[in-house]
């Protein structure tokens, strides 16, 4: 499979889920290459798809998140702390 | 009709006067933008802008008095404004490019506006009416603010949808979900109320006598209350609701 192709399937995946390539976290890319990649790499004739997705899931598990990366949906978790938490 | 205003601009002003409060002892925690800009501008919203805007209609007020909470008013609408610009800009468009440029331009058109508004004394005590002269800087005041209250809404709604589509997979918070789609509702209702209420100016209509305009203010407090309270201090029950509807999704 071609890098760029590769590399718009992924992004087409995260779209579908609703994440941005910029702050998405190693947690939330391993929920999108289960549910949702796998779908996007049959829908571009990918062969082996089972191991493409075996190889990204492994890959992932090197990836340490940024926790300076402010997102709306952190703010926004942040704004709704009450007392009780 | 002026019980009604009352009424709502006390219980806007109170409930917003709390939870600004909250959002800024949230902000001195935890050392970060987005609450203090929110929490600066509701606070000064709530608690000084509605309060002079009820204390200007008082018929016993000297003139010199109505001029002191004119400029206190328009100061505190004006430092809102900026808040909810540079919170909408730092926490849905810190990368973009134009989103500085719309800052910069809202705020010279507010100060403008708002020289402009000001520039023209209360000629009557008791009558927040506006002086003719001062209509088509008040309406470029209306103008800049529905532009900031309909883009905080459609970044918001925005990434509301996305929100949706992450709990769809089983990932994100449903109250988060739930706070975005409430920003969003705040958003585009005022922004819908300040544009109903640059058409009145525009007619030229008495904004301390006439029943539409005070049905907006009325509106516009209720709605911003109602959203405030439950998107930044709700109640356990509302949580609970919110939680079970997604689950129920």
């Amino acid at each position: 499979m071609e890098r760029w192709a590769a590399r718009g399937a992924i992004q087409l995946a995260l779209m579908d889920g609703g994440f941005d390539s910029n702050s998405v976290t190693a947690a939330e890319m391993e929920l999108v290459v289960d549910k949702l990649l796998a779908k996007q790499l049959v829908t571009q004739k990918v062969a082996d798809v089972p191991g493409v997705c075996a190889k990204i899931r492994a890959a992932l598990g090197g990836v340490r998140d940024s926790p300076s990366t402010d997102t709306p949906d952190r703010v926004f978790q942040r704004l709704g702390k009450s007392k009780r938490e | 009709m002026t019980l009604l205003v009352v009424v709502s601009v006390l219980i806007c002003s109170i409930v917003g006067s709390a939870i600004g409060a909250r959002l800024l002892a949230l902000a001195r925690e935890t050392r970060q933008l987005p609450e203090l800009f929110i929490g600066t501008g509701v606070f000064a919203y709530s608690s000084i802008a509605l309060p002079s805007l009820l204390i200007m209609g008082l018929p016993s007020l000297s003139l010199g008095a109505i001029r002191s909470f004119q400029l206190l008013q328009q100061g505190a609408n004006f430092v809102t404004l900026l808040a909810v610009l540079l919170f909408t800009w730092r926490v849905f468009r810190p990368d973009a490019a134009w989103a500085p440029a719309l800052v910069v331009a809202a705020t010279a058109l507010a100060v403008a506006a708002s020289w402009g508004s000001v520039s023209v004394a209360p000629q009557t005590p008791g009558a927040s009416a506006i002086p003719e002269q001062a209509r088509p800087y008040v309406s470029l005041m209306i103008l800049v603010w529905a532009v900031a209250f309909g883009w905080t809404g459609v970044e918001s709604l925005r990434f509301h949808a996305k929100m949706r589509r992450r709990l769809a997979l089983g990932a994100g918070d449903p109250l988060v979900c739930n706070r975005f789609l409430l920003w969003a509702i705040w958003g585009l209702a005022c922004g819908a109320l300040d544009l109903l209420d640059l058409a009145y100016n525009l007619a030229g209509f008495d904004f301390s006598r006439h029943p539409a305009p005070l049905l907006t203010i009325c509106a516009s407090c209720l709605v911003s209350g109602v959203v405030w309270y439950l998107a930044f201090f709700a109640p356990q029950s509302y949580e609970l609701l919110v939680l079970k509807q997604s689950g129920a999704r």
